[in-house]
């Protein structure tokens, strides 16, 4: 990660649980080439195992239903350190593919999108910027 | 002569007095539908709406909040047609208010990197030499699948045409997902749940078994994992 993009998500989004994330939880690593990854799936003949319904629990039909308003607004509801430690597993997890760098692509334009409304579009110039070249030496 | 029209007199009764006959089609959700991708934001103020690979509902947003609508503003989701009859509604289960899903390219090129269009609209690239580009992305033909934002975010599935019920019959959990859950509520009012779609080292196509009655809304959500849940090719039999 390049000092640019340190300074740009310090600066911009590092107070905010989603990029801290990003920010400090890892992802600083050296710039490697990308690895694509299979992720496509299977196609519909090769697997197709099949489920059995079953009558959903109390506490899940409270789940899906009312108890989930408890969650709040946004990602308030989850507490910020569970999240940043799961993060921070799935970019060690996954290494250096395509998809991470979308996944943290997406983190930080959401962290720009919580900052006040008359940063965010300096803050997306910055990002920009950041990935003219490249981003993460591609 | 009479026997033959006393015959054809009960067989015209018989055919009055049939239940009437429910037909039956499937279709594919595939979450790229170019008319109800139109219909998104075609560039929001604060994100893209589309091009950046975010479902948000179209309207009139706060300052505030970067998905939010101004309270008491017209809300539009994603719509998507089944089989050129019944056009579905998709949006968030209204326990959660992340106010957005993430309708991620399925090509992973798109995304690597961030520009600006030739509107200047902020927008995803590729890179191409070297260089992040949006040339040749279009936002509304380019194929998508759906992942939830956080764990207990739900996506709700209704009819918004007619009144015709419907249930889920086979779903695409994408690699790298956490395990999966399909719920719906059929028309005796049982909530049925599929759980534990699990994706597989290169995601699993469930085929999900009738439960002999069709419903009128299906959520689609995390399965007690920790990331999000992520979907696509969502088979809908509808009973009209």
């Amino acid at each position: 990660m390049t000092h640019h993009l340190k300074t740009f998500i310090s600066s911009v989004a590092c107070a905010l649980p989603l990029a801290l994330a990003v920010a400090c939880n890892g992802a600083d690593s050296p710039a490697q080439p990308a690895v694509l990854v299979q992720r496509e799936a299977l196609s519909l003949e090769s697997a197709s195992p099949a489920r059995e319904p079953v009558r959903a629990s109390a506490a899940e039909i409270t789940r899906l239903t009312a108890a989930t308003a408890a969650a709040g607004s946004s990602a308030s509801g989850v507490p910020a350190q569970s999240f940043e430690d799961a993060y921070a597993a799935l970019v060690n997890s996954r290494g250096q593919d395509l998809a991470l760098r979308r996944d943290l692509l997406v983190a930080a334009v959401e962290a720009v999108g919580t900052l006040p409304a008359s940063q965010r579009n300096a803050a997306k110039l910055r990002l920009v910027d950041y990935y003219k070249n490249g981003g993460g030496g591609q | 002569m009479k026997a033959f029209m006393l015959a054809g007199v009960v067989v015209a009764t018989v055919a009055a007095w049939s239940p009437r006959a429910h037909a039956t089609f499937t279709c594919q959700i595939g979450f790229q539908d170019s008319t109800g991708l139109s219909l998104l934001d075609p560039g929001t103020v604060h994100y893209e709406g589309e091009k950046a690979g975010i479902l948000a509902p179209s309207c009139d947003r706060q300052t505030s909040k970067p998905f939010g609508c101004v309270p008491g503003a017209f809300q539009l989701w994603y719509y998507e047609l089944c089989n050129g009859l019944i056009w579905f509604y998709f949006d968030e289960n209204p326990g959660t208010s992340y106010e957005h899903f993430h309708q991620m390219p399925e090509d992973l090129t798109i995304g690597a990197c961030y520009t600006q269009d030739n509107t200047g609209a902020f927008v995803f690239g590729r890179l191409v030499n070297g260089t992040c580009t949006s040339a040749g992305i279009n936002p509304l033909t380019t194929p998508r699948f759906i992942s939830t934002h956080l764990p207990d975010q739900f996506m709700r599935v209704v009819n918004n045409s007619n009144s015709s019920t419907f249930r889920p019959t086979q779903i695409l959990v994408k690699p790298g997902s956490d395990p999966v859950s399909v719920s719906f509520i059929d028309t005796n009012n049982t909530f049925w749940t599929y759980h534990n779609l699990t994706p597989g080292p290169n995601g699993t196509w469930w085929t999900l078994n009738p439960t002999g009655t069709f419903g009128s809304v299906i959520f689609i959500g995390d399965d007690g994992g920790i990331f999000s849940a992520t979907f696509d090719n969502l088979s809908i039999q509808v009973n009209q």
